[in-house]
């Protein structure tokens, strides 16, 4: 990322825990099965060798272990003195930038799957309309809660419409 | 504050009925008021001899004893309406009553009125009834729900019993019914206390509710063609809760009780809201006193003539159908053989096709159609003459005013600080005549629809010529000058992007139906119809990339784009909510990336798509920068106590503008007849 004139330095890039990419890949190897077995019944009905779904079913087994690691390369935020700012994508790529004066609110969450790897996602509001809704994934738990609260505090008290 | 009188017990029976007055209630009531001698029977003005306005009678000859009082010295109020009470005869408001109350001119004030106390009042004690003619809604909905219905299928089953028993069975439905109306009309109650709209209503479950008026977003007055033949209108309050219902529906009002009673929450709604800057230049003298809808800037009237164009041009499939029906009137002025000819010629193709010879009856369904869209024509421009007759557009106390209607008299406001984006659409139709609409994105519910949310899809300001808009822009936005923006062209390499994503969506099913064409074994020179669409995506991009412009200026966003019509937004900076750049794989190859900006508008963003990469960051920061300036400088203004919607003055738009380098850009009207403004110089072309 490109250093911003007024950011302070200590505004450094961060990444997601390594270990959200397990978090990723648990959850993403569940819709793969979930997917291998749509696909074996459907050649179950049609009456066609179970073989057709193999490739299918490799192929989202496949993605399931390859893209969460290539998504958490692509992850890093920046919690900076104005705004919050996140680059995420693998194919596309967004970065987004969310002003410390624009957030409504901030919600930690923490599904099963991160429960049981100590982590959790910190979720910021805006009042915007489609970006109004940004998480920031692998957080260990405690950290999660200290990045909420810090944003909050950022956010002030202006109803930013 | 003048205490109210307690809740009037109404008179059992129909206490709306008029009833002939008793002497003794004119007497008590010219005691108690203190009010000069005059005959009850004769219609009167009073008020204008005592400044403090304490009762107004207006009493028409139809026996109907209409009592109108304000009365800031309660005592007088409550004697009035005891003895009015005791005397079995009937209190109600006259609308047209009394242009004396301390509120606004033509403001009904009941006795038991509340809209001028200052403090804060005990809510069960108090609230004003709706207007009398609310009971002729009310019951006339029972009976256009069950009364008609009933008549109608009681008279078309015949003489039989069948037909006797439900109209009996429905009868004596639709009198408990009207019952409930009244009642109903008795129990709401609504007052204007403080800083906050009190609303008590419900028969069995009884609700109460509290609308601090610092949220109110929008006040509308709505009048039907019965209500306005009887001076009545409904007020809507909504606040920016979820829900297209309006929080608060008064229905019926008197109309100049509506119109004072919306020039009332509003002007308090400011008071409530210190942070709300005084409406700049126009209207800052309006206080609550006079007149609500005339006052202020008036920013756009639409004529007769410029209505039908509205409505002409509002959808594509009429004026085509048009078109085509005049070339047709020519082809049957030149002969009608030829016609036959054609219907041959088409006969020919079909049978060569392997459809089947049916050409004439082509014809027909296509004459057929092109009827059907020339109603359609007809009915949009009927629609449009309906809906929108007497429109204008006006900006006066902060907010936005607009009203229209022939039938339907639409009046809408929106206040000018939740305006996110203004959208300038100049479709394919009205572009050529220099003709646009506006679009102005709210957060939360659009105004002046009727619980229709269809994202802002109904024009704000339906039609205006180009020329115009800038003004009108202007007009909204304050110091935004729109001409004054030019706009600077995306990055050449769009143009590529653009011919590529062209080709792929036309060649992609042209080749589809060839190779269907040829798996049928169908007539394959037919397929030379498909040649023309070769150049195409060429020609599109070209255009495409003529009309897509952006700038950031002026404290805005200025972002166009489109093919055939086009689309421009205009986003202040200060109401930008979060800023996004993507890129797709295929920008990324080539170096592109795309601004989102986004606002609180509904569902809509805009965007600067195909911008240099290099470019796009810059502006991400020089907007991110912004958006921080803007709060510092809010927040150095506004106490942080008051957390309410916001406004930005001009200055800190001008502050915005300073981070944006103006020099080399050109004034251009449009960017398509122009020369060419080179584009960024961080975004060298490829």
């Amino acid at each position: 990322m490109m250093t911003i004139e007024g950011t302070p330095r200590e505004a450094v890039e961060a990444k997601p825990h390594p270990r959200v990419v397990a978090v990723w890949r648990i959850s993403a190897l569940l819709w793969a099965a979930g997917f291998a077995g749509v696909c074996v019944a459907a050649t179950v009905t049609a009456e066609v060798s179970a073989l057709w779904a193999l490739a299918p079913a490799l192929l989202a087994v496949a993605l399931a272990l390859h893209l969460p690691g290539a998504r958490w390369r692509a992850w890093s935020y920046r919690v900076g003195e104005i705004d919050l700012r996140l680059v995420r994508g693998v194919l596309w790529r967004t970065e987004s930038v969310v002003p410390h004066a624009r957030i409504q609110h901030v919600d930690t969450r923490q599904g099963p799957v991160e429960r049981m790897f100590g982590l959790a996602s910190v979720v910021v509001y805006t009042a915007g309309s489609v970006g109004a809704r940004v998480g920031i994934p692998g957080l260990i738990a405690a950290d999660a809660e200290a990045l909420r609260d810090r944003l909050a505090a950022l956010s002030g008290t202006e109803d930013a419409l | 504050m003048h205490s109210d009188p307690p809740d009037t017990p109404e008179a059992p029976g129909s206490p709306h009925l008029p009833v002939e007055p008793d002497p003794t209630v004119e007497a008590v009531k010219d005691d108690a008021a203190d009010l000069p001698d005059a005959p009850i029977t004769i219609p009167r003005r009073i008020g204008d001899d005592a400044a403090d306005a304490p009762i107004a009678v207006d009493a028409p000859v139809t026996a109907e004893a209409l009592i109108a009082a304000d009365a800031p010295d309660s005592a007088d109020a409550q004697i009035a309406a005891d003895a009015a009470d005791s005397a079995d005869a009937q209190i109600t408001l006259d609308p047209r009553a009394s242009a004396d109350g301390p509120i606004a001119a033509g403001a009904p004030v009941s006795a038991d009125a509340s809209i001028a106390a200052d403090a804060p009042i005990a809510p069960d004690a108090v609230g004003r009834r709706l207007h009398p003619l609310t009971l002729l809604f009310s019951t006339g909905e029972v009976a256009r729900q069950l009364i008609l219905p009933a008549v109608v299928g009681g008279i078309s089953a015949g003489d039989g019993d069948v037909g006797r028993i439900i109209l009996i069975v429905v009868l004596g439905l639709s009198v408990p019914a009207a019952g409930v109306a009244v009642a109903r009309y008795l129990r709401f109650r609504y007052a204007l206390a403080g800083d906050e709209l009190v609303i008590r209503s419900g028969l069995l479950s009884r609700r109460h509710r509290v609308i601090p008026l610092a949220r109110v977003q929008n006040v509308d007055v709505r009048q039907g063609v019965l209500q306005r033949l009887l001076h009545v209108a409904e007020l809507r309050v909504e606040t920016a809760g979820a829900g297209g219902e309006a929080e608060a529906a008064l229905s019926v009002l008197g109309a100049a009780e509506a119109q004072a009673l919306r020039g009332e929450l509003l002007s308090r709604r400011r008071a409530a809201r210190p942070g709300i800057a005084a409406p700049a230049v126009d209207g800052a003298s309006e206080a609550s006193g006079d007149a609500p809808v005339d006052a202020g800037r008036l920013l756009k009237k639409l004529s007769f003539r410029e209505v039908v164009l509205a409505g002409a041009t509002a959808n594509e499939a009429g004026v085509i159908a048009a078109g085509v029906a005049g070339a047709l009137q020519l082809v049957d002025d030149v002969g009608l053989p030829y016609v036959r000819r054609l219907g041959e010629a088409t006969d020919w193709v079909m049978h060569e096709a392997g459809v089947g010879g049916a050409g004439s009856v082509v014809l027909v369904i296509a004459g057929l159609g092109l009827l059907m869209m020339i109603l359609g024509w007809g009915v949009s421009i009927v629609g449009a003459v309906v809906r929108y007759h007497g429109f204008t557009l006006t900006r006066a106390d902060g907010e936005l005013r607009k009203r229209y209607g022939l039938l339907t008299l639409h009046e809408a406001s929106v206040p000018l600080e939740r305006v996110q984006a203004i959208r300038v659409e100049e479709s394919i139709l009205r572009r050529p005549l220099g003709l646009a609409s506006l679009m102005i994105e709210t957060a939360g519910a659009a105004p002046g629809q009727d619980g229709e949310r269809s994202g802002g899809a109904e024009a704000f300001v339906p039609l205006a010529r180009r020329g115009e808009v800038a003004a009108l822009v202007r007009g909204i936005f304050g110091d935004f000058d729109l001409d004054a923006a030019p706009l600077r062209q995306v990055h050449p390499r769009a143009r590529r992007r653009a011919a590529r994503r062209w080709a792929i969506s036309l060649f992609a099913p042209a080749a589809l139906l060839a190779a269907a064409a040829v798996l049928a074994d169908a007539y394959l020179p037919l397929l030379l119809f498909l040649l023309p669409i070769l150049p195409l995506p060429w020609l599109l991009a070209r255009r495409e990339y003529a009309i897509r412009g952006y700038a950031v200026a002026g404290g805005c966003v200025v972002a166009r784009a489109g093919v055939l019509g086009r689309v421009t937004w205009i986003v202040p900076e200060h109401k930008l909510q979060t800023l996004h750049l993507r890129q797709s794989p295929m920008q990324r190859r080539h170096g592109l990336a795309s601004l989102v900006v986004d606002t609180a508008a509904g569902g809509r963003q805009a965007a600067i798509a195909d911008l240099g990469a290099d470019h796009a960051r810059e502006l991400l920061d020089v907007l991110a920068s912004g958006i921080r300036e803007s709060a510092r400088l809010r927040r150095r203004q506004r106490p942080l106590a008051a957390r309410t919607t916001l406004t930005v003055e001009a200055e800190d738009l001008e502050d915005l503008e300073d981070s944006e380098d103006l020099e080399d850009w050109k004034d251009v009207e449009d960017l398509e007849d122009s020369p060419r403004i080179p584009p960024a110089p961080s975004a060298p072309p490829a």
